[in-house]
């Protein structure tokens, strides 16, 4: 049967509502689309960001971990006064004082300019920066006794700052000394040594004391 | 899609037929009047959008030859449609088949051409039809029909007669010829003849031959086949006694239903659900055109084409927003436990870091500043060690007097590189921490009093170096000076005087230990 006429009302007769459905259908699947493509770029990025995170985190634990087991000997290092700035003021009165404590006969020091000094052990970090310096410092000491020597050591390791290592000793015995006087030089002393300082990032912020 | 109603329209009705499974059932009956056009509008207005097929079975319904030139293509169904519409010009329900040669050797082709050439029959039918945009699939007759239901039964001969019982006691008379029906007949009401009918049967066949004959359809010594479909055990005996020239088949009219999977009671005297029941199987190979009208029937595909494709589509669209918001739900909510495990490991790393505030110190710069004191104080020595090993052995020697006591820690590096003291040219390089070796002792005195015995003295130096080497850390403990230098190869002078209170027994030793593996 052939026809040469059309009748679009009959052919768009109950076409409505699937027309309505297909164009709903259609919206909410560009609509879903739309918001799967959104929630797939935010997952995306919060995946990387918990990645980085997660690098940061465990970067974080290692690094509690070094701070667990290094902070405790950083403070006392700092305490100490090796981690910090060279304090020579601090010397010199410290010298002054354990000699006049200790009422030894005469101390001469001489301090040498102070050096910088190649890192002896590396750093996993590249970021890692510390400088370390080294002061050497030349002791002639009269004394009494030679346990005098020993108390004048004990007082500067304990008040002088910085980390202090004896390389080279030699006590001598003054002539005549069983005749001298109790409180007159027996024994003379000359030694040299090394004090160390370390200068690390928070002692690079720090403010540095005038006249140092 | 299969046609599940037909319309039956005879001289005096239209017939509703409803397919039910293979078979037909009569659902209603309208007569050809104005009550019955009425009542067919009403029947329509209920339920119009039901694909039906029109099968016409009136009288007046012609085939006429036509023999055509050596045309093809669009040229001979220009050629036909001019001359069907010159045959059948009054009627729109018409239709032109082409039959082929006409003989072998021949030039010349035939077409039959078909029409219900009283339209007014069909008419008001369809008007009602389209009025209601019920979707007709097609108008077709039971004669185009005739040859698709004998060929489920038999091969047509060349010439065929397919004699079926219609409307009551009327007879469907269609002839065929080389597959192709070219005349039908419509025979009077036989009901009435009773025990005649098998004598007005064979009557009507031997008309129908003879105006076929007359029509020059068929020769006179042309033999025909008539094939009846009808109850064999009541027209078999008329065909006994016939001495008509036809050979009669008679296909038993319950094979015939049984064979067309029709179920239900079947009888001989109304063989329309026959022919329809093939028109369930298999569409009509010709169907009359409908001209000038609107095909609501390739609408009705076209709208049900466009409705499943926007159904399917939507269906489509939904499933796939599903499984798009699924995705997304499943991204939200693993987002939203991300966000979770970043907000507590941000809020860890914070707290981690405040438990070291105010250090400013990087950890690993924490490390390397304790590393490096830790480097150095093992490569260190205590003031007091040397002193105190010494101490360890010279309290039990009380005529061992030392007068200098010196050490020195003494390094593996080069010299050079171990030099800590600021070089003329090197202001800015800097230096190495030494690394300890050994620590190096000298230790140099007299022995006091001294009688001037040597040899004692010897012993008593030679006693303190072995009692060095045995209580105290140093590992090599060597004599570097006695009170004289006895050894052969050395060269030695001396002064003895009768009265020499101050003779001197002096002495020195080299104590030293390698620390380097302790330090390792």
């Amino acid at each position: 049967m052939k026809s040469n006429r059309f009748d679009w009302t009959y052919l768009s007769n109950g076409f409505f509502l699937p027309g309505v459905s297909l164009l709903i259908a259609g919206i909410v699947f560009g609509a879903s689309a739309w918001y799967h493509g959104t929630q797939a770029r935010t997952y995306e990025l919060f995946s990387a960001n918990r990645e980085a995170i997660s690098e940061d985190y465990d970067e974080l634990v290692y690094r509690r971990r070094l701070l667990d087991r290094y902070h405790r000997r950083y403070r006392e290092l700092q305490d100490l006064g090796f981690v910090g700035r060279e304090r020579r003021l601090d010397w010199v009165e410290t010298i002054r004082a354990a000699a006049k404590s200790l009422d030894l006969p005469n101390v001469a020091y001489s301090l040498e300019p102070q050096l910088e000094v190649i890192r002896p052990v590396e750093s996993a970090s590249p970021n890692a920066e510390i400088q370390i310096y080294l002061s050497r410092l030349e002791l002639e000491l009269g004394l009494v006794h030679e346990v005098d020597l020993l108390r004048f050591f004990i007082r500067l390791e304990q008040e002088a700052p910085g980390l202090m290592k004896v390389d080279k000793c030699s006590l001598t015995r003054q002539p005549g000394a069983a005749q001298k006087r109790a409180a007159d030089t027996n024994i003379s002393a000359n030694c040299s040594m090394i004090m160390y300082s370390v200068i690390t990032s928070d002692i690079s912020f720090a403010a540095v004391e005038p006249g140092l | 899609m299969a046609v599940r109603r037909f319309f039956y329209v005879t001289q005096d009705s239209l017939v509703v037929w409803i397919a039910v499974g293979q078979t037909v059932s009569e659902e209603t009956r309208f007569p050809s009047s104005d009550e019955g056009y009425g009542l067919f509008s009403s029947y329509l207005e209920r339920v119009p959008h039901k694909r039906t097929l029109m099968v016409v079975d009136v009288i007046e319904e012609e085939f006429s030859t036509d023999s055509l030139p050596a045309v093809s293509g669009s040229d001979r169904k220009n050629l036909m449609e001019r001359r069907l519409k010159k045959r059948f010009s009054r009627t729109p329900y018409r239709v032109g088949v082409y039959l082929g040669k006409r003989r072998r050797a021949s030039d010349s082709f035939n077409a039959v051409y078909t029409a219900i050439t009283n339209h007014e029959l069909v008419d008001p039918w369809v008007e009602i039809i389209t009025r209601h945009k019920t979707p007709l699939v097609g108008i077709t007759s039971i004669p185009l029909i005739s040859v698709d239901l004998l060929k489920e039964f038999r091969k047509p001969a060349e010439n065929s007669m397919l004699v079926t019982q219609h409307q009551g006691g009327r007879l469907r008379l269609v002839f065929i010829k080389s597959g192709q029906a070219v005349s039908a007949r419509l025979s009077r009401d036989l009901s009435s003849e009773g025990d005649g009918f098998g004598a007005a049967l064979i009557s009507e066949i031997v008309q129908s031959r003879k105006y076929l004959q007359r029509s020059r359809q068929i020769g006179a010594n042309d033999p025909l086949d008539v094939y009846f479909i009808a109850d064999e055990q009541a027209v078999s005996s008329a065909f006994d006694e016939s001495q008509a020239n036809f050979e009669a088949h008679i296909i038993d009219f319950r094979e015939a239903a049984k064979q067309l999977r029709i179920t239900g009671e079947s009888t001989p005297g109304n063989m329309e659900a026959l022919y329809l029941s093939r028109c369930i199987r298999k569409r009509p190979r010709l169907e009359y055109v409908l001209r000038d009208r609107v095909d609501y029937s390739m609408l009705l595909r076209a709208r049900n084409l466009a409705i499943g494709a926007a159904t399917a589509g939507a269906v489509a669209f939904s499933v796939a927003a599903g499984i798009y918001l699924t995705g997304a739900f499943v991204f939200r909510n693993q987002t939203q436990t991300i966000d979770a495990q970043i907000a507590q490991m941000e809020e860890t790393y914070r707290r981690e870091h405040d438990e070291f505030e105010p250090l400013r110190a990087d950890s690993h710069e924490m490390k390397l500043a304790v590393d490096t004191g830790d480097y150095i104080l093992r490569n260190s020595l205590p003031i007091e060690w040397v002193m105190s090993q010494v101490g360890l052995v010279m309290g039990g020697q009380p005529d061992m007097h030392i007068d200098r006591l010196s050490w020195e820690l003494e390094s593996a590096t080069d010299p050079n590189e171990t030099n800590t003291t600021r070089r003329r040219n090197d202001k800015d390089m800097p230096v190495n921490i030494p690394q300890a070796a050994a620590v190096t002792a000298n230790l140099s005195g007299e022995i006091r009093p001294y009688d001037g015995n040597l040899r004692q003295a010897f012993e008593k130096i030679d006693t303190l170096a072995s009692s060095l080497q045995q209580n105290t850390a140093f590992e090599r403990v060597a004599v570097a000076e006695y009170p004289i230098d006895a050894r052969p190869g050395a060269a030695l002078s001396g002064e003895v005087r009768r009265k020499d209170d101050n003779q001197l027994a002096s002495f020195s030793l080299t104590l030293t230990l390698r620390i380097e593996d302790e330090i390792e």
